[in-house]
Formats: structure tokens, sequence, C-alpha cells
């Protein structure tokens, strides 16, 4: 979907990095001042030079003892002084070093480097910078001035520093990520601000030591000073990065010491007047709501039917890019407002939002876009003066005294279900009155249900086969429809075939006899499929060992690790109800099953349970996560549920050779 | 692995930053494409009829035609053209082309068409592409990447591209890789030659065929329907299975002679000169060999010790620019630097080694084993370096599995300085039964390295633990390692930041154990390399035996995993076509003991299960004596390549000890 324009551009950070680092897009400039970076290296201390580890983590395999940044928007440019120790082998790969940058619009100068020996001896960098490309298109350079510093040793201290030098005549955003995968002894970080014109500059620290603040300087600079920052840590199931870093996100406003309800009232404001310009076609709005609804339709079946009109637009935002020719030659002219969009018959996401806002306002209702935060990448901070972070919209309509977001923009979504990025967020209601911030609803386990049926026939050796429906509905369809999105019938065959045969062990054959719903939005996803999977259940001589959870025998258990650093994340809560009945083999009876596992939490619930009947048994398992996210302390509390989890579905039936019985 | 692994001629590999190049594409895309007629060929061949394949395939080429002019001078123009037809939004990248060009390469024509189903065509040019640099293992090269889009790469599309490079070899070969990942209608080659020039073709993976005269001085060869060589799991390297035609090329100049290569020599000769000169050593070198061999009482400690220096004081480095893809820097600068890649490495672990009296000589050879054909001479068949060190009669055997008997040369052993973890005498796993060209100051022949046996690649993996009658296991594990699978696990524990070793262990225990927790963990001997790897570990699994009602069910394999299903991922509906390519032999043993509760009587036992076949054999037996539990079991591969008929064999193999590692002892509650 489209996003509103961005009121100020971003400046991601100029860095240098190790080899192998992602593209960094700084796209700064102003204008161009002569400044030198520093002359002089800093001293090292003798307790730098001994340092053999990293206290705060043993076995470290470098750790930056000082790292100074400073950031000029009146000279534009950014000076950085790095000092890394060395502790380990592996740690001498941060003597290969890239600065980024963007050819023609900055300079990498006053590049300087030097090794220090264990013994304290320097060596001042004289060998060759590379100039490489990263990626050029015509006239367009990104660069990386690379070098690796000779006799890096174990025990020894690596130095660098250089400056960049933007020549552009525009103030940008910055942004400080201070955590990176390096752990940080001590650091300097300065900013200078522009003071022409009638703008400031103001910022919001993200994950901040208690205490520590920008601090304003006799030079008009602001200072912050921090000490033993530790490394970044990636983690299985952590929220995106973005939500963890330590950071600074800095921006430019208007002079006045206005506060965040006045900035994105303005933003609000100035959206809105743009928003009723392309709505604004009442007439041919109602004409349309009077050719989809029915006048005794309830206010909710209006709506229902409504979202289905607007979802019959072509959705461009779902197609795959086009070049400028392609495009050209489509002949598609550009949607002005909602009679465009109609009379065409095609839009962006965002124009079937608008034209969804536009058809229930006409339909009587009241109606209002929202600009959300979309949590795959960021949460909003109204603090933050930045329009760049509200990146998804959706439509905001009251119903009785409900308020519900709804996202026909979104391909295949269906009605009164929000994509997982953009449920339970913030952001703004575009209204000319009322309440300016939203969020939209938290998801629920019930939006998200996988339903797999089987009929399965177990033999004696073991071999169990039969037919298998899975239902999946809500998130779990969706998500498949759009990863199939640009698959044709047997990518999405093989698709679908690959994720179940996951389920089973290797050996195991799935026939995926039938797909139906892959086009649908407001219907489940059904697939059925044949099994036949050799040695599912054990022979022991007398008797057959059966695992209860015939879905799970391969699935891992997602919370291995007895230590955890972030808070646990899901895209959204979930379900999981399988219903399976299992014939028994011919002459073989139910020795035991396992009792049955119930254990409802706060976080969600788990039962399994299997029933010894005539020839046959049964089994009922049901898993529910009720969150998408958990604060760290509640790791332990996860992390024994689904041991709960695991150890339920390796539990056993045991069936023997001999006359049926009750289970004991 | 924690090998770094050098390449010489990575010219034809694809930039892997190609995402940040199409990153940047796609933001400038509208720019992109103009109207234009298409060539001819272009045209022709997305007309011709095309036989019915497979519903999973992706696209088709329709043809591959390169076309090699040689000029006298030694100078090589060659013409590309291709052809794809799409059938599958999965074919659409077959509309992304990557062309390289570096000093000595010159990309002087390129542009790209598409020819819809319905509607007009599509002209891409040269100015429209994005370049981009390589990003592999070297730090800088010279090379670089043109990356073209082609607009509408649709399925039912035909796109096709011509580039012209023009370069000045440092060698006089060529070749000609006509198979794909997917079918190809048609390849062709034309050769053609100045006056009174020769060449050897000699063809790959593939039936010979005879070139077709077209002109004087002029050949053409031509194939049709070469089917797809797909992806299959562990099978050897695309080299070693697709087809292709190897060319020399045969000057008149005396001044080009040296650059022609139609023997194992004459490529060795050439990289003898190439390297000649650059292994003095310099006082500061000199003064180093003396200290680092101080109080090493053999000549093999001190062969050692200045291995080790070569392996971890040495950074790996790759600065690759011209001849520097294959000429190494001179051994004091790289002593000097302290970094250097991998014929920088072996040049000064040779001019080190040399101070002690040891001679040494270059092998030339490839990462991926199978991928240098004894049948094609060439450089082109390489892209590592490591020394071959001739040892004295008289030096100890002691543990240098990696030695061989040379008929001239005596007793030589391999050596990879720059494989940081694999000591002297053992062998990087990738490097055995491969071929390495042998380069001598005479010339050079081709050599198979050794396959280490069996049990110089072990694991040892000893348990004792107790049962609890609510199926809880506890108790101590020791695990020891020593060649290859000390190798790995060493660079899986070293390559983890120290905080996060604990979970590399937990990772392993979570693909066995329920619910666990890891109590201790030990490790021994991590960086002395020459050593065995020791791991020592205590765990707690609640409920890792099943109850039900009065039975205890216990899976006694407990840990570690020999069964694969390598053969059991196999496409559906297709043949496997390749042989099993396994890294490395070796001898695995597991023997646990698990003390039984009180209370319990095992009622059944899983049999004793042995399997042996040429390639692979295991063997497990389950005891019980005193209420302990004993499990033993050893799996050992014997051969790193099982031939594609024998594949039956090996699938009902693994069948068999995936069965045998879900087998379960069943535990009885005594009667009160």
């Amino acid at each position: 979907m489209n996003s509103p324009a961005t009121l100020l551009g971003r400046r991601p950070e100029a860095r240098s990095a190790p080899l192998g680092t992602t593209l960094l897009l700084f796209l700064l400039v102003l204008w161009p001042v002569a400044s030198s970076a520093k002359d002089d290296w800093l001293p090292i201390t003798p307790e730098e030079l001994a340092l053999k580890d990293n206290p705060a983590s043993p076995g470290s395999s470098a750790m930056i003892l000082y790292r100074e940044m400073h950031t000029d928007d009146v000279k534009s440019f950014e000076t950085h002084y790095y000092r890394i120790k060395i502790f380990t082998e592996e740690g001498k790969k941060y003597g290969d070093i890239q600065v980024h940058y963007w050819k023609g619009r900055g300079q990498v100068k006053d590049l300087k480097a030097r090794v220090v020996q264990p013994n304290g001896t320097a060596v001042e960098f004289t060998g060759v910078v590379y100039d490489k490309v990263v990626a050029k298109y015509r006239d367009v350079r990104y660069m990386a001035k690379t070098f690796t510093l000779p006799d890096v040793q174990v025990g020894g201290i690596i130095e660098y520093q250089y400056r960049l030098q933007f020549d552009s005549m525009r103030l940008y955003d910055t942004r400080w990520t201070i955590q990176r995968e390096l752990a940080i002894r001590r650091a300097r970080l300065s900013i200078r601000p522009y003071s022409g014109g009638l703008t400031s500059l103001r910022w919001v620290m993200y994950h901040m030591p208690p205490g520590k603040k920008l601090e304003a300087q006799a030079d008009d600079t602001y200072l912050l000073e921090l000490e033993n920052v530790p490394a970044f840590t990636e983690e299985k199931y952590m929220p995106p990065e973005d939500w963890l870093k330590m950071r600074i996100e800095f921006f430019y406003s208007s002079g006045l010491p206005l506060g965040p309800d006045f900035f994105w009232r303005r933003v609000v404001t100035e959206m809105n007047e743009g928003v009723d310009k392309f709505v604004d076609k009442r007439k041919e709005l109602e004409r349309e709501v009077a050719q989809v609804v029915l006048p005794g339709d309830t206010p909710e079946t209006k709506l229902r039917k409504l979202y289905a009109r607007a979802q019959q637009i072509e959705n461009l935002s779902f197609q795959r890019a086009k070049s400028g020719e392609e495009e050209k030659r489509e002949k598609r002219k550009d949607n002005k407002n909602v009679q465009d969009v109609l009379k065409n018959g095609y839009g962006s996401g965002f124009d079937i939002n608008l034209l969804f806002l536009g058809l229930a306002r006409a339909a009587g209702l009241e109606a209002n876009l929202a600009f959300l935060s979309a949590r795959s990448q960021y949460v909003f901070s109204p603090e933050l003066f930045s329009a760049a972070q509200l990146n998804s919209n959706v439509v905001a309509v009251k119903l009785g005294n409900q308020t519900l977001f709804l996202d026909p923009a979104t391909r295949f979504c269906p009605y009164n279900l929000l994509p997982w990025e953009e449920s339970g967020v913030k952001g703004i209601r575009v209204a000319a009155e009322g309440d300016l911030y939203v969020k939209s609803p938290d998801p629920v386990s019930a939006g998200a249900v996988e339903e797999r049926t089987a009929a399965l026939r177990l033999d004696a050796e073991g071999n169990l086969e039969g037919s298998v429906q899975v239902v999946f509905a809500g998130q779990e369809a969706l998500r498949r429809r759009l990863d199939a999105l640009d698959e044709d019938d047997a990518g999405r065959k093989k698709m679908i075939e690959d994720e179940v045969k996951g389920w089973f062990p290797s050996a195991a054959q799935v026939d995926i006899t039938r797909v139906t719903g892959w086009e649908g939005t407001e219907e489940p996803l059904t697939v059925e499929f044949t099994l036949h999977a050799p040695g599912f259940a054990v022979p022991t001589g007398r008797r057959l060992l059966l695992p209860l959870g015939i879905f799970q025998s391969q699935q891992q258990h997602p919370f291995q690790h007895a230590q955890r650093v972030h808070a646990i994340y899901f895209r959204h809560p979930y379900q999981e109800v399988d219903r399976v009945t299992i014939e028994l083999p011919e002459g073989y009876r139910i020795e035991s099953l396992p009792a049955t596992r119930d254990k409802p939490a706060d976080l969600g619930r788990y039962r399994i349970a299997a029933q010894n009947q005539p020839g046959q048994v049964q089994v009922e398992r049901l898993l529910v996560i009720s969150g998408f996210y958990f604060e760290k302390a509640y790791y332990s509390l996860l992390r024994s549920f689904y041991d709960e989890v695991k150890k339920g579905d390796e539990s056993q039936a045991v069936l023997t050779v001999g006359e049926a019985s009750g289970a004991k | 692995m924690k090998a770094r692994r050098c390449s010489q001629s990575a010219r034809q590999a694809a930039p892997s930053s190609a995402w940040a190049a199409l990153l940047l594409a796609a933001l400038l895309a509208p720019a992109l494409a103009a109207r234009a007629g298409s060539p001819d060929w272009l045209q022709a061949a997305a007309r011709q009829p095309l036989p019915v394949y497979p519903s999973d395939t992706e696209a088709v080429m329709l043809l591959d035609e390169q076309v090699t002019t040689v000029s006298d001078t030694g100078e090589i123009k060659t013409r590309y053209r291709r052809a794809y037809k799409i059938l599958r939004p999965e074919g659409r990248k077959f509309g992304t082309v990557s062309v390289y060009y570096d000093s000595e390469t010159r990309l002087t024509y390129l542009k790209g068409w598409s020819l819809p189903a319905a509607g007009k065509e599509y002209e891409v040019k040269e100015k429209d592409a994005v370049e981009t640099s390589p990003f592999g293992v070297a730090l800088y090269e010279d090379t670089r990447y043109k990356v073209l889009l082609i607009p509408a790469a649709d399925p039912g599309n035909v796109v096709g591209y011509e580039y012209e490079q023009k370069r000045r070899p440092f060698v006089l070969q060529d070749r000609w890789m006509f198979q794909d990942e997917i079918p190809v209608r048609r390849a062709r080659f034309i050769l053609e030659l100045p006056q009174g020039w020769e060449f050897d073709a000699t063809w790959l993976n593939h039936a010979r065929q005879e070139p077709q005269a077209a002109g004087e001085n002029r050949w053409l060869w031509e194939v049709e329907d070469i089917p797809a060589v797909e992806d299959e799991p562990a099978m050897p390297p695309w080299r070693a299975v697709a087809g292709w035609l190897a060319v020399s090329y045969f000057p008149t100049r005396p001044g080009l002679q040296a650059k022609s290569h139609g023997s194992w020599g004459d490529v060795g000769q050439w990289y003898a000169r190439l390297t000649a000169g650059r292994r003095q050593a310099t006082p500061e070198m000199k003064q180093k060999v003396a200290e680092l061999t101080a109080g090493q009482a053999t000549l093999l400690d001190k062969m050692r010790a200045l291995a080790a220096f070569a392996q971890r004081d040495v950074r790996y480095v790759a600065i690759a620019i011209g001849i520097g893809g294959y000429q190494p820097h001179p051994a004091p600068e790289v002593f000097s630097n302290r970094y250097g890649d991998c014929k920088d490495k072996v040049t000064l672990l040779g001019a080190m080694l040399a101070e002690i009296g040891l001679q040494s000589h270059y092998v030339l050879i490839h990462t991926d084993r199978g991928q240098v054909t004894p049948d094609f001479p060439s450089m082109l068949n390489f892209n590592h370096a490591i020394l071959a060190i001739r040892l004295p009669a008289d030096l100890p055997a002691e543990n240098l599995y990696a030695a061989v008997e040379h008929p001239q040369l005596g007793r030589v052993l391999f050596f990879d300085p720059t494989d940081s973890i694999t000591p002297p005498g053992q062998l990087p796993s990738y490097l055995q039964a491969n071929y390495g060209l042998l380069v001598t100051e005479d010339g050079g022949e081709l050599v198979k390295l050794p396959l280490l046996k069996p049990a110089v690649n072990r694991l040892l993996r000893t348990a004792k633990l107790s049962l609890s009658s609510t199926g809880t296991l506890a108790g101590q594990v020791q695990e020891v390692r020593w060649g290859v699978p000390a190798t790995q696990r060493r660079a899986s524990l070293i390559d983890t930041p120290a905080p996060e070793r604990r979970k590399v262990l937990e990772n392993f225990l979570a693909e066995f154990l329920p619910g666990f927790n890891l109590q201790t963990v030990e490790v021994e001997n991590l960086e002395e390399y020459d050593k065995n790897l020791i791991v020592r570990y205590q765990f707690v699994a609640q409920s890792y035996a099943k109850t039900a009602g009065d039975l205890l069910l216990l899976r006694p394999r407990v840990l570690g995993q020999k069964g694969d299903d390598l053969l059991e991922r196999q496409k559906k509906g297709k043949e496997r076509q390749y042989p099993v390519e396994f890294e490395a032999a070796t001898l695995q043993s597991d023997v646990f003991e698990i003390e039984l509760p009180s209370g319990y009587t095992v009622d059944e036992l899983p049999p004793p299960v042995e399997l042996d076949t040429d390639f692979v054999a295991y063997k497990s037996r389950i005891e019980v004596n005193g209420g302990v539990l004993r499990y033993q079991r050893e799996y050992m591969v014997k051969d790193v390549r099982v031939p594609t008929e024998r594949l039956e064999e090996l699938k009902k193999f693994y069948r068999q000890v995936a069965a045998d590692e879900r087998s379960s002892v069943v535990l009885k509650r005594k009667a009160p």
C-alpha cells in the first residue's frame, strides 16, 4: 500500500562495517564546507592494551573500546572514530573495513587507520584503499572505500577514522543506531544542529540506559556519552530489530516548542485534504452503493458488500514490478479520484482503500482513513515527528458501538481481519476532528486457525496411510495465498505439498488430491491429500508404539535455549486443531493410551486426548497461543508450555496383539 | 567449515551482491526499456517447435550459441547469444542477464530483447544495466558485472540477449558449457582460429562429436535437446555431471606458446614460471622462523609450528587484480602484511619451511571434489592452492595421514594453510580423494590426494545415564572427536561468539530430547587443533521415556542421528540421476549405559541390527545386565562416492538405520 508523503527525508547512518554487511541508503547532502577530521590519534591507555576480554561478555571476539561520532548539520559532514580491541583469531576480521558512500553526493575524506600491537607499537596504515563499486546505474554510484589493515594481532588494537562530507542543500533526518554486533566500552556521540531558519533539532531516544541524555554544550553541539553498550544479539522469535536496538532518531521541526499532538494534527489536516479531494465524488459513489447494497441491508451487510466491491478492483500493488516501458504500453492512467478507480477498474492498494472509504461514507457510515506503523518494522512513536513511520493504511468504520479496522487493499484479506502486521498497532486517524490517535485491534487466535482432519489406517508393520483434510482459515489462509501470489498451479501445488510433506518423516509420501480457495477471500483454503507414512508406528515385537502427534513428529521445539535476551514475538496468535481417527491393524488392540493432557495457561492452551473406540483410536489435539508479544519475563513459562506440547505430541499409544479391550 | 576457500577464477560466477544491483535497478526501473526490432536469430529461435517438457519445467533454453574468434595475437573475441522461452513464473529469473568484465576482458556489446506472446517487443541495452562487483571471499577484485533486466520475462514469452567479450587470456583455453539447469533445445559452438593454429577438443560428460567444417579454419559443434541437470541432494559438483566441451588452442607464434597447455606438465610449467622467485625469505622471515622453531625438538614439531603460524597468524584476505588471481604475492609481502589468500599463505609457508630444510611444492586444486577433470589439463580447473611438503624418509610417520609416497619426490604431505583448523597430517574433507596439480620446477603432474580412512575421522560418544520411573533421563555424555568430525564441531563452536556457544549444544540436544535442561558444558582442546576435541555435558530430560499404563517406553539411541534422508528428498516422479557424494569417510560410535528404574523389568528389546554394504556399514546392539541397559552402535562411511546404480541399496540401508533409531525398549512395572 502507499504511504503518506514523507515530510522530511531520512538519513540512515553512514557507517563502516565488516565485509558483507548490508547496503545503506544514506541520502543526505547539505552544502559543502570544508572541515577536517581528527589530526591525531587519541592516546591508548596501558589498561586498554592489557585488556584480554570483554568483562561483561567473556569470550567475545573483539570489542569497540571507543567510538566517537559527530554529526555536523551546519557544515554537513560526519566524523567517525573507531578503536577496536581484538581478543581472538575470529576478531581479526575487523581489520577488513568498508566505508560506504554515494559518489557524487558525498565523499569520504581524511581516512586514516593504524594498528597498535600488543606491545604498544603503533603502525600507521599506508596501504591501498580500493574504491569498490557496490552498485552503479548510469550516474548514480554506491561505492565502498575498502581496505585491510596489515599485521592485525590478537591482543592488538585497530583504529580508524574518516569524515563523510556531504554536499547538498537539504536537511534530512538522522538516525544513530548505537547497538551493533560488537559491544562498545565507551562512546562519545555528538551532533551540531543546523540553526538557521525556523527549524530546531529534536530527537527521540530508544532503549537508552536510565539517566542518559544528550547534553547541550557551549559550542552549540549536543553530546551523549555512553559506557558498556552491549552487543546486539539475534534470537528466534524476537521482535524486529528496530524495536530493540539502542538508538536515537533526530529530526527537524518548527522552532516552536510544540508537542506531538500539534504536529500530528497538522499532518492529519494535510492528509485529510488530500483524502477528501480523492473521495469527494458523492453522486458517483452513491450510485455505486445503490448497485451494490439493498435498501433493507443491515449496516454490517452493507459494509461487507462494499468491502467485497472494493476488492473487485484490480489491485496493482500486488502485481510484479514492471519496467517503465511496460507500464507505458499498458496505457493506464493514474486515478485522480474514486470515480476514476471505479471507471478504470484498477488502482493501487491505497486507491482501493480510498474507494472503500468513499463507498462506506456514501452508504451513510462513519468512516475514516487511518495510517499505521506496520509492526513488521516499526512501532509508532508520536514523539518522533516523521510521517515516514506510518507505512500502512486501513479504513476505520464505526458500526454501532464498534469501530472496525478494514483493509480491502490487501489482496485476499477477508472482511474484519487485518494483515498481521497491521493488527495491534498504533497510528493516526485522518479526520478533521475527533480522536487523533488510533490503535488497531489486537489479533486473536481465532483469526488464524489450522484445522486438520484425518482418517487413517495403521498396519502391523507400523505403516500409516489414509486421507487428510486441512483447512487454513484467517491469517493462515491469507499468508499462503499471498506467498503463492506469483505461482502457477504447479507452483502452488508444490508449495503446499512441500509444506505438508514437512510434517511427516521424510520417507512419507504425500499426494495432494485437491486444493480449493486459492483465489478466495472469505472462505478458507482447503487442502486434501493422501498419506502413506512407512514405519510411522514403531514395532517392538509384540507391540506397536504410535505417537499421538501425527502432524508434529518433525516439529522442533521453538525455544531450545535456557537463556533469553529479548522479548518473544510471534506474528499473530494462532490455533491448531487436529482430529484424527486411526484404524488399528487386524488382530491388534489398545494396551495403553496416554492420559489426556490439558494445559490451560494465560498464554494459551494445549490439550491432547486419545480415545479407544472399537477397532480404532481417536486423537484430538488443540494448541492455542493467545498472544503475539510476550515480555522476556514470560520466557521460561512459554518454554515450559512448549515442553508440555512436545511431550504430549510425543506421547505414545501402545497397541498389542490380542483381543480388543478397553484402554487402561 | 572454518576453512576459507580461495577463488582464483571466480570470473564467471554470478555476483552474490546481485540483490544489491537489482534493488537499485528496481528503484530505477521506469527508465528502462525501449521498443525496437529483435534480431532474426532470436525470432527464429522463438518460432521453432518444441517438444513437450515436464510440467515443472521453468523455462527452456531455445538457443545457446557461442562464437569464438581467436586472433593471431592471442586475443579472443566471443559472441554469446541466448534465447529462452519462459514456461512458468519461476522462469522469470532467466530475464536477468549477468555478464562479467575485468582488466583482461572487455565487454564490447550487450543487448537484450523480449518477445511477448502478444504485443510488441522490448529491447534493453548496455546503458540500462546496473554495474556491480562480486561480493565473495575477496576483499577486492577487479571483476565487475553488468546486470541487465529484460522486461516482460513472463510465462509464455521469449527473452534473449547477446553480448560480446574481448579478452587477452592468460591461457589459451575455453569451455563451452552447453548443459543447463533447464532443458536446452539447441546449443552451438563455433570456433574460428588463425591460419596455422590447431586445437584440441575434449568432451566431458557427453558423447564425443566431431566438428563440422564451417569455413576456412572455422568449425562448428551443435547439440540438441539436452536435458536439464536438476539439483539432487549430495550430488557431485555441476562440472562433474553436466556436459561441456573443453578446447585448447595451439598457436604458431612462439611468443604465445607458453600460454598454450596441452598437458598437465605444461600447466605446471606455466605456474612454476608464474611463481618463480616468490618464495625468497628475508632476514625478518628467517628470524621469525628461528623464533617459532626455537625449542621445538623435532623437524616435525618445527614444521607444525610454522604451519600453525601460516594458518592462524596470517589472516585470510584476498585481493585479486589481473594476474593476481593466479599469481601469489611475494612471501616477504605476505609476511609483512600478515594477510593473504590461499596461494599467498602457501607461498609464505613454503618459504619458511625451506628455512628448516623442508622443500615444498604448490598444489593447485578445486575446493569441490570432482570439479577437476583429468582429461582436460587446464588452469581453469582450479580455485585453490595448497602445499605438498616433502618429508625426509626417516621422519616418523606420527599421525601424518595426509602423506603419500611419490615415486620421484618421496614422502609428500599435503597441507592446506588456508584451513585454519585442520592441522598438518589431517586433510580437509573437500580435498580428500580430489585431484590436484602438483607443481614442480620442471612441470607438474595431476595427483589424486588420499582419502583418509574412516578411523581417522572419528566420533566416539559415550554416556552414563539413569532413567527414573517417571521417564526422566539424566546423566553425562562425553564426545571425543578427531579428524573431520572434530573440524566440523570446532568450526561450529569457533564461529559462534563464545557467550553463545552453549546454544550450539542446546540446538543439538533439542533434536532428540523433548524438554531438557543442559546443566553443564565443558569443552576441551577447542583451539588445540592437533588434539582430540572433547565435549562433556550433563543434562536432565523430563519425560524422555514415555509412560503408558504399567509400561515405560525408552528409545535407547538417545542422541545422534546416523540415518540420512538424502535419498528420500528426491523430486516426486523423478529418478535420481547422479551418484551420492559423501563429505568424508568416517567411523562413529555410541556407547550409552542407562541405569533402569528399580521396579521395572525389560519386557521387549529391539533386536540387534547389522548392515554392511561396500560404502556404509551400521550395527547396533542392546544388552541388559544388572539393571543397566547398554546400547552400542557403530556407523561407518567407507567410501565417499556411491554410484547411481547402487543407490537403491543405500536407500534401503538408511531406512533400516532410521527404523533402528526409532526403536524402543519396553519396560514393564514388576507386579507388587
